[in-house]
């Protein structure tokens, strides 16, 4: 009976060829671009966010925070979601340096 | 740039220039997450914040030292083995197929169809039914995951024995349940030398990506996500109950329902189909093909594939080496589970 059967068996294997082929096409084609052309990458901001509090956390143990600024710079990458969370990690440790925190007065205002 | 990035850009280009943001503006934390809540913390806040980094800081700092260590003592085991493998002294607990047949092959691409209908479905029935609730979404992608497994029955029609298939599939206790499941840690401890190998890998085709495209402080706007799962976002945005379910998904419905159909279903085929190969021959060629296919379905994308191979090819030779599936589940639980563990605790 299983002799009879054979050719499902060769389909089977073209079948999982094709497959994990198409797959692995497709893993090459870069994601996360919108219909306008925006690039997205809801992964990379997540991951962004976890690299900044690991650094955030390594300057107040090491109580080193005033190097933090080099610390982050693999953080100036990606998309501009991306950069723009880099450039607001910046000015609140800029805030931080100065011990003042100018910008948000209005807000308690 | 979407009409949010320029709100948001602006607000930043005028705190950059140290002006002062009008009392109408939208709220930061909405547009920039924790970055936002950080930025416009007061002192007291942003120590706050500081003293949470720092605790997970030392968090991640003791869990990467317990697993230094086991690195360490893994690799002196994978090489005490390796050693006692070419001796002929570790012998294979694959069981040779009652029968030489392609019939795995066949249950393997129905299950491949199977999987991917029943997660679109899944997924469909997410957007009908859930709205929006990833509780309920996790719950159906959880029963596709399971329920996919009804691929083999196939062999079942085809005429094997349910208690042959178990035997062939490795669903067996091997040499006992709580020796298999020893087994299974320590086969962890001797995977993760072989998962480091496809991580400085993978690490290496990221530096090459980065000199290609564009890295840190470049113009370029490409992603940084590649070789992340996706299941972060869920575990960034969720609640309680989606951790957990995801916690399950990859710590139980992964380990068992992968190690089913790639160790169990995969490998026992490409071991038959490669009987008249030499032994090591044979092993080595199924142990790369089933890493690769395992590898390439996975949504990490194409950089993450060396690592992802890593770690499956250590669970291939568990299945070598014991016959059973168990070892193999361990380890992929295991490793699951400590990944999303430290996800949650880095993103809770």
């Amino acid at each position: 009976m299983l002799q009879r059967l054979s050719p499902f068996v060769k389909t089977a294997w073209v079948l999982i060829i094709l497959f994990v082929g198409a797959l692995a096409a497709l893993q090459t084609i870069p994601e996360g671009v919108d219909g306008a052309g925006n690039r997205e990458d809801p992964s990379g901001l997540v991951i962004a966010r976890m690299q900044a509090e690991f650094i955030l956390g390594e300057g107040v143990l090491m109580g080193a925070t005033g190097s933090m600024s080099a610390g982050a710079i693999p953080l100036d990458a990606g998309t501009v979601g991306q950069r723009q969370r880099y450039v607001a990690f910046m000015i609140a440790w800029v805030i931080l340096k100065r011990r003042v925190r100018p910008y948000f007065e209005c807000d308690q205002g | 740039m979407t009409e949010q990035e320029s709100k948001t850009q602006e607000m930043l280009d005028i705190l950059i220039e140290g002006g002062t943001l009008p009392s109408d503006h939208p709220p930061l934390v909405e547009t920039l997450g924790w970055f936002g809540t950080y930025l416009q913390a007061d002192k007291t806040e942003r120590k706050k914040i500081g003293t949470v980094a720092a605790n997970k800081v030392m968090i991640v700092g003791v869990v990467a030292l317990i697993i230094g260590v086991v690195v360490i003592v893994g690799l002196i085991f994978l090489i005490l083995n390796t050693l006692k493998a070419f001796d002929g002294k570790l012998t294979s607990g694959l069981v040779p197929p009652a029968i030489h047949h392609g019939i795995y092959a066949e249950v393997f691409a129905i299950w491949l169809l199977v999987f991917v209908g029943f997660t679109t479905l899944a997924g469909l029935l997410s957007i009908g039914l859930a709205s929006g609730n990833a509780a309920i979404s996790l719950l159906f992608v959880l029963i596709a995951f399971f329920g996919s497994l009804i691929a083999l029955a196939w062999a079942r029609i085809r005429g094997i024995s349910f208690k042959q298939i178990c035997v062939d599939i490795g669903w067996t206790t091997g040499r006992g349940l709580m020796r298999e499941i020893f087994t299974g840690f320590a086969g962890y401890a001797m995977t993760l030398p072989i998962l480091g190998a496809g991580v400085l890998i993978t690490l290496l085709l990221f530096v090459v990506q980065q000199l290609v495209t564009g890295g840190a402080g470049t113009e370029s706007f490409q992603g940084t996500g590649g070789g992340s799962h996706p299941i972060i976002v869920d575990i960034a945005d969720g609640v309680w109950l989606t951790r957990i379910l995801l916690v399950i998904m990859a710590a139980v419905a992964a380990p068992v329902v992968e190690e089913t159909v790639f160790r169990g279903v995969l490998y026992r085929q490409l071991r038959s189909s490669s009987c008249k190969f030499p032994k090591t021959l044979s092993i080595i060629c199924s142990v790369f093909l089933v890493s690769f296919v395992f590898a390439a379905i996975h949504p990490q994308g194409w950089i993450a594939i060396p690592a992802l191979m890593g770690i499956a090819v250590g669970m291939n030779l568990l299945r070598e080496w014991r016959g059973s599936l168990i070892p193999s589940m361990v380890v992929h639980g295991t490793s699951n589970g400590i990944v999303v563990s430290m996800m949650i605790l880095m993103l809770s």
